[in-house]
């Protein structure tokens, strides 16, 4: 089982908060998932690399420097997405009323885990 | 022809004027020679003070150091806030700066309930201190169904994390200070200042009293009647003995034991140790494994209620009521001792005698 792979699975099994974790790269290969809600997991995968690439261009097009992580609210449920390394992204969708914070601290910790090298 | 008396008085008078002129060039070149000596003199003197002044610069700067490292009192407040009933973001960052700067905090957020910062973060494990502001918001929402207004939360973890979360007012109304230590606490002191800072000085005065249903009920109950009798007669001796308004055993919010002494009702002491049970299993979670050992709520109104898990591995947990100032955490960690040996003989009592059911069982 890859790093990657132990990543979500520590974050998502047992946590009513989040509905699916994936990280994925900007040719749209799935490097890891893991899920309880395969539709919404597809779903992400389609719009990751355009969405990353939206924001990277957002994030340069506004001074911010490089794309770190972002949460997008929605008023039933949030996500949110990390920058491992400026190619791959970990993006973590949250269930109903789970706490957008608790999401891009999940997103942000895969990401600083797979920079480190580190699955402990 | 010029006359000799004539020339002899023509040459004494221009000997004269040179005799004049070269003590004039003489005593202006020592004049200038004495005043250049007195410059030399002064230039030194001036050297040597703004040298002093330098070093004495310095060791008021490394004092200065030292003191903003240990104390809160040289920190720089915004004097003129940007919004009369918010805090702008600046003002965020200026009140953790005055909490980073101490020597003993590793990390310091203000975050808003749903978890997320309203301060930078300097790397993962501020998001997560962001995030536990967002569980205390869970946990404030679950006791104040039964009339209990939480001020502060504490908790720490069984490798000496100390997390420390205060819920702000006034200005700040609705942020979370949240505060990292390892092994030893932050000062209440330091909190205190902070959140005074953040709240624009309102704030405490405001704070609801507990609700009476805290108060006046006196009651035993055993949900789960097994364990060992001694276990149970530990908590009953304590409740009496150290006055303590309330006292609860159990595991995964499943209450074993539960008793009050002029304390709150019985459906309050399952609530609270049931929302206190959920917050240490989410806190684990956001802190990545590290168990938590204790929590501690201070409540408006002067009530106090600490959680403690009595092994790291095992999710029993104990949680005892008080008034404020009347227990400390000491008095958990003796009772939680008394209760573990209680556990480790009832366990060995059992395996004896599953070991003589099997042996007598043997042909």
């Amino acid at each position: 089982m890859s790093d990657s792979n132990r990543l979500a699975q520590a974050v998502a099994r047992g946590n009513a908060d989040v509905l699916g974790v994936l990280v994925v790269d900007g040719d749209g290969k799935v490097h890891a998932t893991e899920s309880t809600s395969p539709d919404i997991v597809r779903a992400a995968v389609a719009i990751a690399v355009p969405l990353r690439d939206l924001l990277d261009r957002s994030a340069a097009e506004l001074g911010c420097g490089e794309l770190s992580s972002t949460v997008v609210e929605g008023r039933e449920a949030s996500f949110a997405i990390a920058d491992v390394d400026g190619f791959r992204s970990v993006v973590v969708i949250g269930a109903s009323g789970a706490a957008p914070g608790s999401l891009r601290a999940d997103s942000m910790w895969i990401a600083s885990r797979l920079r480190d090298g580190s699955t402990s | 022809m010029i006359e000799p008396g004539l020339a002899w008085v023509a040459m004494t008078a221009v000997s004269s004027l040179a005799t004049g002129a070269a003590a004039f060039v003489i005593g202006a070149r020592r004049a200038r020679a004495n005043s250049e000596r007195g410059a030399d003199v002064m230039q030194r003197q001036l050297i040597g003070a703004r040298d002093a002044a330098e070093r004495r610069a310095r060791e008021l700067n490394a004092q200065n150091a030292v003191w903003r490292a240990s104390t809160l009192a040289p920190r720089d407040i915004p004097g003129q806030p940007l919004y009369a009933d918010r805090m702008a973001p600046m003002e965020h960052e200026a009140l953790v700066e005055m909490l980073r700067g101490l020597a003993l905090v590793d990390d310091a957020v203000i975050a808003d309930p749903r978890g997320l910062a309203r301060t930078r973060e300097t790397d993962a494990a501020s998001a997560a201190l962001a995030v536990l502001a967002g569980r205390v918001e869970t946990l404030r929402l679950a006791l104040a169904k039964v009339g209990a207004g939480v001020a502060e939360v504490r908790l720490e973890t069984f490798d000496a994390i100390h997390v420390a979360v205060r819920l702000l007012s006034g200005r700040a109304q609705g942020a979370m200070l949240v505060v990292r230590s390892t092994s030893v606490k932050v000062s209440p002191l330091a909190l205190d200042a902070v959140a005074r800072v953040g709240s624009g000085g309102a704030g405490e005065a405001q704070a609801p009293p507990l609700s009476s249903i805290w108060r006046g009920v006196t009651s035993r109950s055993r949900p789960d009647a097994g364990g060992p009798a001694a276990f149970f007669d530990d908590l009953e001796h304590e409740l009496l003995r150290s006055e303590l308004r309330g006292l609860v055993f159990g595991s995964q919010g499943k209450l074993s034991f539960s008793a009050a002494d002029d304390g709150p009702a019985e459906n309050v002491r399952a609530a609270a140790f049931t929302a206190l049970d959920t917050f240490q299993t989410r806190a684990r979670h956001v802190l990545r494994g590290a168990g938590v050992a204790r929590v501690d709520i201070l409540l408006h109104g002067g009530g106090v209620v600490r959680w403690s898990a009595l092994v790291p591995e095992a999710p029993w947990g104990l949680l005892i009521i008080a008034d404020d100032g009347t227990t400390s955490p000491a008095l958990v960690e003796r009772l939680g001792g008394r209760l573990r040996r209680s556990i480790d003989m009832a366990s060995a009592a059992t395996a004896k005698g599953a070991q003589q059911t099997i042996n007598g069982a043997e042909p």
